[in-house]
């Protein structure tokens, strides 16, 4: 799985990392049990300082997308809790987008065509 | 001189100077992208590609002539400064139509509204996963290397029955064996340096990316592995020369057979690495990663953001430094005094091949000079002195300089260790002077001057 880091966005680098592994696991790019880079690994990788690694592994850990011991390194959970719904940070991220497209004149048809693709990938 | 220059020049020209650009992965350090290669970019990339490839190719043809018309050059000093300044000067120029190119793509970028967007590229899969060096072998290598230092060191030391001749004693094989092996103890850091360099991505196919990463890899580890193995190999043949009296001529022929092995194999490296690059062409430039503002004239990186300290090379063989990193600058400041002090070094022993020795006998001091007082010997100190024909003496250079003009410094004169020279071997006669603390050959530059110096030097200690 390619992870894309802009070192111009407004989004902080522990959270883009942290975005693309939940959006690989979501998509079927990162297995259950798949072993993930070691924080030193991946912060020599990408030339970043191993804090931020360090920092997107301790969210995603919080989270229960992975799981981290001193001997295997980091590995995505086997099986995810599911809680079947949204957090409600989640919510109040979707509420934003939605707000947006309908500022942006987006029919609630084009919304849900659009959803519907993202759901497929 | 002549061998190391010729292929070194031709290996930098197919390196640096690709034919077809379309298929390289970068030209002159800039990446190559899908822009470059439409209809309207094209032909600006290869306007600018054949001017300096062109350019390229006459510096090459002009190296070549001067490295051929300086094997006529006469005397072995002046050949070797002159193929030094050449090899240097050469270095420097072959550089420039890459510069150019190089600065004229970054502009032709910003024409074509090519914004950095600097993003950055990881596979998952590969990170700190993709190794190839043959760990067990070039330890294996670097462990015979030690072993052969230590079989010169056993003979120096006459445990082993190998005999050294009038070289007993002198340490000199050991220190040449050491010497020749250090490039093992170079290579081994190196070439885990290399295996641990961060993975490139080329292709949204992880298994893509970790062959190719695989396959770079292994090239250069199996390189650095064949480097060891030829360093043994002559470390063993320096011990084995070391045997016979007349060494000269096979320790030319065994130079010349050493720097042959090293440009084949760094040929077979460079041949490797080009059929790699063109075999996953078309899997590049998909995904690219837009640092090219960090390579400042495509050979030097400078990125302040980037906490590596070492990175791969865009062009040529192995990696380079981050100069933005605090390490970085220390090494890139100490890396320019080096070549700074070679270069002073070259202009001094320039001079000292010009300048001749001066010896003679004042205020009852004996006094060598030659740019500077390097001895001052006081009638006080002589215990006795003789002089002879140059042609009974057997001198071996331990430290110090062994020219055409000149031969000063520490030598093993007649199997006699620790005497001090300060003579010109062209003069045909000397003058040996024995001190309490050393025994002194010298000479002026002809006979003659010998001569009168010792008829005068022999007069007042008698």
């Amino acid at each position: 799985m390619i992870i894309k880091i802009n070192e111009y966005s407004d989004v902080p680098i522990y959270l883009q990392i942290r975005n693309q592994i939940v959006m690989g696991i979501s998509s079927g790019e990162l297995t259950a049990g798949e072993q993930l880079p070691t924080v030193r690994a991946l912060s020599m990788e990408i030339g970043i300082n191993t804090m931020t690694v360090s920092k997107a592994y301790q969210i995603l850990k919080s989270e229960g997308y992975i799981l981290t011991d001193r001997k295997n390194g980091a590995r995505v959970r086997m099986e995810i809790d599911q809680s079947k719904s949204l957090s409600a940070q989640n919510k109040d991220e979707l509420r934003r987008i939605v707000s947006e497209a309908k500022i942006a004149g987006m029919s609630k048809a084009d919304f849900d065509k659009l959803t519907e693709e993202m759901w497929g990938e | 001189m002549f061998i190391c220059a010729v292929p070194t020049f031709l290996i930098m020209y197919f390196l640096m100077y690709p034919r077809n650009w379309k298929n390289k992965k970068r030209i002159y350090g800039v990446n190559n992208r899908n822009e470059f290669k439409t209809e309207q970019g094209a032909g600006m990339v290869e306007s600018i590609v054949s001017a300096h490839n062109k350019q390229a190719t006459v510096i090459l043809i002009v190296l070549l002539v001067f490295c051929t018309g300086l094997l006529f050059v006469p005397g072995l000093n002046l050949k070797m400064m002159s193929y030094t300044i050449l090899i240097y000067i050469g270095l420097v120029v072959f550089n420039i139509p890459f510069a150019l190119g190089n600065s004229e793509l970054k502009k032709y970028k910003k024409v074509l509204g090519i914004v950095p967007e600097k993003v950055l590229y990881a596979d998952l899969k590969t990170v700190g996963r993709v190794h190839a060096l043959n760990r067990p072998a070039i330890i294996l290598a670097n462990v015979a290397g030690v072993l052969i230092i230590v079989a010169a060191l056993l003979c120096d030391l006459k445990i082993l029955p190998i005999k050294f001749g009038m070289f007993e004693g002198t340490f000199l094989c050991t220190g040449l064996v050491s010497i020749i092996v250090m490039m093992n103890f170079i290579m081994l850091p190196i070439a885990f340096m290399v295996d641990n360099y961060r993975n490139e991505v080329i292709s949204e196919n992880s298994d893509i990316n970790t062959n190719y990463n695989r396959a770079k890899k292994r090239n250069f580890a199996n390189y650095m592995i064949s480097i060891c193995w030829i360093d043994n190999i002559m470390a063993l043949a320096a011990i084995f020369i070391f045997c016979f009296a007349k060494v000269e001529l096979i320790s030319l022929i065994l130079v010349g057979i050493y720097l042959l092995a090293i440009m084949g194999a760094t040929a077979v490296f460079a041949k490797n690495s080009i059929t790699l690059n063109k075999k996953y062409a078309h899997d590049e430039a998909k995904l690219v990663e837009d640092d090219d503002d960090y390579w400042l004239l495509g050979m030097f990186y400078y990125n302040p953001n980037d906490k590596r300290l070492n990175v791969e090379k865009r062009v040529g063989v192995g990696g380079t430094i981050n100069m933005a990193h605090p390490a970085g600058k220390v090494i890139s400041v100490f890396l320019g005094a080096i070549i700074i002090g070679s270069i002073l070094a070259l202009i001094y022993v320039g001079m000292m091949g010009a300048t001749p020795i001066q010896v003679r006998f004042e205020n009852d001091t004996v006094i060598c000079h030659q740019l500077r007082d390097e001895y001052k010997i006081s009638k006080s100190e002589i215990v006795s002195v003789e002089s002879g024909d140059l042609t009974e003496l057997h001198a071996i250079r331990v430290a110090g300089t062994g020219m055409e003009n000149v031969a000063k410094g520490n030598f093993t004169v007649n199997g006699e260790n620790g005497c001090r020279l300060y003579l010109n071997p062209r003069a045909g006669k000397y003058i040996k002077i024995v001190t309490a603390k050393h025994t002194y050959y010298i000479s002026g530059n002809t006979a003659e001057e010998t001569e009168a110096l010792y008829n005068s030097l022999s007069a007042s200690v008698q």
